[in-house]
């Protein structure tokens, strides 16, 4: 991927000059907080890679507009009587963004390559329940369950790619496809423009050819930049508001706000794999430590969380209470754990309690929290140090060197709020090494469960666990708005992916 | 004068900003309470005298406070009629839910048919007004649980002036059992003490654990006989005789006198907003989110040309009034919800949640007040609810369930359809 040149507001003047006031058959401009590092559906492991990927990629189903299940690369399916079975006719009217025509081979190479050891997918989770894909004929799959599956199709929104533009199924996150993808989506990616922002083109072969002629997607990370460049109609959507700015949006006129609801929870997750941090009782005198409503009120509204879920979830216990902000009882847990405060420091043998705060850069409003619990942690006798990291340094320092002492982070859900990745001992988004034999039969139960409620009472449970266990320190959820001039029509978004109906979209 | 709140610019003007411009098709609005209020504020502390803490409560939507706090006459009356209207939203929505959820959870398993599930859900669905989809769900039932149903339905028309109904013993701790005695019978509609849906019923060991589906039909008719008993005879003997004032009408939330006249001749006119309403209605027959949208746009101009020529010949007083106390916004918020809520009844989900999400007030979108009242949040989940968005449905019901804690019933049982219904699905999670 090109180097990115974020535009910054000191240009404000000169960036509305030049860009303001479209034709009507300019692009529709969007901006995201962060450019996507990687386009290429194996590797997605952020939102905004995410919704990219829904305009460029298709999966075999997708959701219709109310969210029902539908055929989307797919024709029809049938199911075997024992439901382990699968065999799935593809559309024939289905290209490739170069030309190249879509068969059954993609779609079991996608599968193949999500589950090769050696392609390390992130989206590997998603066809674990997969045995076997093999090709029928041309536009023909078969697929082979491990136990019976009630409703395949619900599990096959992935995104399918193309089999002629891999050496294999072991595929390297560096493999040139990251920034070159080809997919059969409305939209093709057209190319890195200098300022950093993409260009993605109408793909006239669609089946359902979009109404948009194209598409930009600007890395924005200054919220109130965006804000004003909405505004000021050099951009036509934002994918995300901050709260504090909704208010100002609502009374323009020319600005539409679309609620998109993510279930977005941010954490401060510790580092179970040794240190200091290994010891529950320093995670949760850190907990009593942090002030959730003083770091949030400065960002905006939103309510604070106990647990890996938002309050209106049906999962959320609310029985859980709290922790105070106490330093009473983060000394007390300190003291158990073996520190003693020295001339207002928190010791062991010596050696300070030194805490490393890494946040990504592009996370909305993390400095101003990041410099926040810094000053809270410091007043009560830790010694804090800050890492704020760039997309390459967060997967590399965190993701596969774990070397972090804590992060600052948000996690999203799509509306199952299925956190077995993030807490099971085997999760692939287990990243601070957490592991409970209680939580993980709690996951395999609530997985497992064929009766709702006993689904919700497993994972009200695991609330209480984690909370207990302090993996993490919960923070808060954030009220989550979109917003469009309203010269953009026929706009539905959705509640996670953003841009799946984006097809239907059109510009005044 | 009341305290004013913070000024904030709730109307378009902001400065170098082009006027709003006036549909020509709009009619002029009248003045009515607001412009009488606008051209002379001090009438305000006049109107609100000794009531002012009811006025200030009905205002922010705390619909008990202000009901006890007018105690009666049309303050109270009002008070208790958006209860009822807020709950039997939600018994809609609830019936809803409940057949939504019979159906998603006998195709996953059969077996559950042969519980309660079957009739909370005829019983949920006769509540909602639903009569052919609790007759269906009615029909696998015995003939004493068809009966049942068949008497709620009956029950529900106004034709039906008394009935007489054994209620059949259902072993759940008696509040079902109430429910249904209070809405079969002509005496009352008062449920027993710690029947407020903060509890399933014990419906047998072992169980799922199913809350009151009648819960929200039931105190939906029990403020609308409050409403009925805080008016009395005199009120409307007394507008009859000698006309309303103003008083009447902000409390009453009567736009003109004839909207109360209206309202006296009809009471199913709700609201004072026929005028705009019957402007504004399209009488679509699609459901297409952006057509309503562009209906919201139309409104929008006609009440921002409204609320300007207010304020240009008011004082500064007088535009504090308008601006602080949300006047306007109100109306409009009030108008999306009407026409949302007629949307629903004619099978228009998309368009009522268009309309809904326009109106919530993002100063606070997760608390009630002067525009972010209960019946929106009820409509908002239902119109979620009928769109596929369970899940974003239950964000509606949270911001309702503190002011409203019988709402925690139907949230565990829409809770229980959105965890079915994701059930065989992959979820999938990112980060930021």
């Amino acid at each position: 991927m090109q180097s990115i040149l974020r535009i910054r507001p000191v240009g404000l003047a000169l960036a509305l000059a030049v860009t303001s006031a479209p034709a009507a058959a300019d692009p529709l401009r969007y901006a995201e907080d962060q450019a996507p590092g990687i386009v290429n559906p194996l590797f997605t492991s952020t939102m905004s890679e995410a919704r990219l990927g829904e305009l460029v990629f298709e999966g075999l189903y997708t959701d219709d507009l109310d969210l029902r299940t539908a055929p989307d690369l797919a024709e029809s399916a049938e199911l075997s009587v024992d439901r382990t079975e699968l065999v799935i006719r593809l559309r024939k009217d289905v290209s490739w963004h170069d030309g190249e025509p879509f068969t059954a081979d993609d779609v079991v190479f996608t599968i193949q390559a999500m589950k090769d050891q050696g392609t390390a997918s992130t989206e590997a989770g998603r066809v674990a329940w997969i045995d076997s894909a093999e090709v029928v004929d041309s536009h023909t799959v078969r697929l082979r369950f491990g136990r019976p599956e009630a409703s395949p199709e619900d599990k096959l929104f992935f995104k399918i790619l193309p089999k002629h533009r891999f050496d294999g199924t072991a595929v390297k996150r560096t493999d040139p496809f990251r920034n070159k993808p080809v997919g059969t989506g409305p939209f093709a990616l057209d190319r890195y423009n200098d300022d950093g922002s993409i260009t993605l083109r109408r793909y006239e072969q669609h089946r359902d050819a979009a109404g948009l002629p194209e598409i930009v997607m600007r890395e924005v990370s200054d919220k109130n930049y965006q804000a004003k460049l909405l505004l000021y109609e050099s951009l036509e959507a934002l994918v995300r508001v901050l709260p504090r700015d909704l208010a100002m949006l609502d009374k323009d006129r020319g600005v539409e706000l679309y609620p998109y609801q993510t279930n977005s929870w941010w954490y401060l997750g510790f580092n179970l794999n040794g240190g200091p941090w290994a010891d529950p009782r320093v995670r949760q005198a850190i907990g009593h430590m942090v002030d959730k409503e003083a770091l949030l009120a400065p960002i905006g509204t939103g309510d604070t969380v106990t647990g890996p879920f938002v309050p209106s979830s049906p999962f959320y216990n609310h029985e859980v209470k709290a922790r105070a902000v106490s330093a009473g009882q983060a000394s007390a847990l300190l003291e158990e754990a073996g520190y003693k405060k020295v001339e207002g420091v928190w010791t062991r043998a010596g050696k300070p309690l030194t805490l490393r705060i890494s946040a990504h850069k592009s996370l909305e409003s993390a400095q101003e929290v990041v410099i926040n619990l810094q000053s809270q942690l410091q007043r009560q006798g830790l010694t804090v140090e800050v890492d704020f990291m760039d997309e390459a340094s967060w997967r590399g320092k965190v993701w596969r060197d774990r070397d972090f002492d804590v992060v600052l982070s948000q996690w999203s859900f799509d509306r199952n709020e299925d956190v077995r990745e993030q807490f099971h001992s085997q999760g692939s988004r287990n990243f601070t090494g957490y592991a409970s034999a209680e939580t993980d039969k709690l996951l395999d139960e609530a997985r497992d469960a064929i009766d709702p409620q006993q689904k919700k009472a497993a994972l009200r449970k695991l609330h209480a666990q984690v909370h207990d266990d302090a993996p993490m320190v919960f923070l808060w959820t954030l009220d989550s708005y979109s917003a469009m001039r309203t010269r953009v029509d026929d706009v539905v978004v959705h509640p996670f992916y953003f841009f799946t109906w984006a097809d239907d979209w059109t510009l005044d | 004068m009341v305290a004013l709140l913070a000024t904030a610019v709730l109307l378009s003007g902001c400065s170098g900003e082009p006027g709003p411009t006036v549909d020509p098709a709009a009619p002029a609005l009248p003045d009515g309470w607001i412009g009488a209020l606008v051209a002379d504020p001090t009438a305000f502390g006049r109107v609100t005298g000794d009531a002012r803490g009811a006025w200030v409560a009905l205002h922010h939507g705390d619909l008990t406070t202000a009901a006890q706090g007018f105690g009666q006459g049309i303050g109270a009356h009002r008070a208790w009629r958006e209860q009822a209207e807020l709950h039997g939203d939600l018994a809609e929505l609830s019936g809803w839910t409940w057949t939504a959820l019979h159906a998603e959870w006998t195709a996953q398993d059969p077996t559950v048919a042969d519980g309660p599930l079957t009739l909370l859900a005829a019983l949920a669905a006769a509540d909602a007004g639903d009569a052919e989809g609790a007759r269906a769900l009615a029909a696998a039932l015995p003939p004493a649980q068809q009966s049942l149903v068949d008497e709620l339905l009956a029950a529900g028309r106004a034709d039906v002036a008394e009935a007489d109904v054994d209620v059949p013993d259902l072993d759940d701790g008696g509040c079902l059992g109430a429910a249904l005695a209070a809405r079969l019978s002509a005496d009352g509609v008062e449920l027993p003490a710690g029947c407020d849906g903060s509890a399933p019923l014990a419906l047998g060991e072992g169980e799922a654990r199913f809350h009151d589906p009648l819960l929200h039909g039931t105190l939906a008719r029990s403020a609308a006989r409050s409403a009925e008993d805080a008016l009395g005879q005199s009120w409307p003997e007394r507008i009859a005789a000698s006309g309303a004032g103003l008083d009447d009408l902000v409390f009453g939330v009567f736009w003109t006198d004839a909207d109360l006249a209206a309202y006296l001749a009809d009471p199913r006119a709700t609201l004072s907003l026929d005028e705009i309403a019957g402007w504004t209605a399209d009488g679509a027959t699609s459901d297409d989110p952006q057509q309503a949208r562009d209906q919201a746009r139309r409104l929008d101009a006609a009440l921002d040309a409204w609320a300007a020529a207010r304020r240009d010949g008011a004082s500064d007083d007088g535009r504090a009034l308008l601006d602080d106390l949300k006047l306007v916004p109100q109306v409009r918020a009030r108008t999306l919800e009407r026409w949302a809520r007629q949307a629903l009844h004619n099978g228009r989900p998309h368009q009522a949640l268009a309309w809904l999400q326009m109106a919530v007030d993002l100063e606070s979108a997760r608390e009630l007040g002067p525009i972010n009242r209960p019946s929106l949040y009820a409509l908002l989940a239902q119109a979620r609810a009928r769109t596929g968005r369970t899940r974003e449905a239950l964000d509606a019901l949270a911001v309702l369930e503190p002011a409203v804690p019988e709402v925690h019933a139907l949230t565990e049982t829409l809770g229980d359809l959105v965890v079915l219904q994701g059930m065989r699905r992959q979820g999938d999670s990112k980060e930021h």
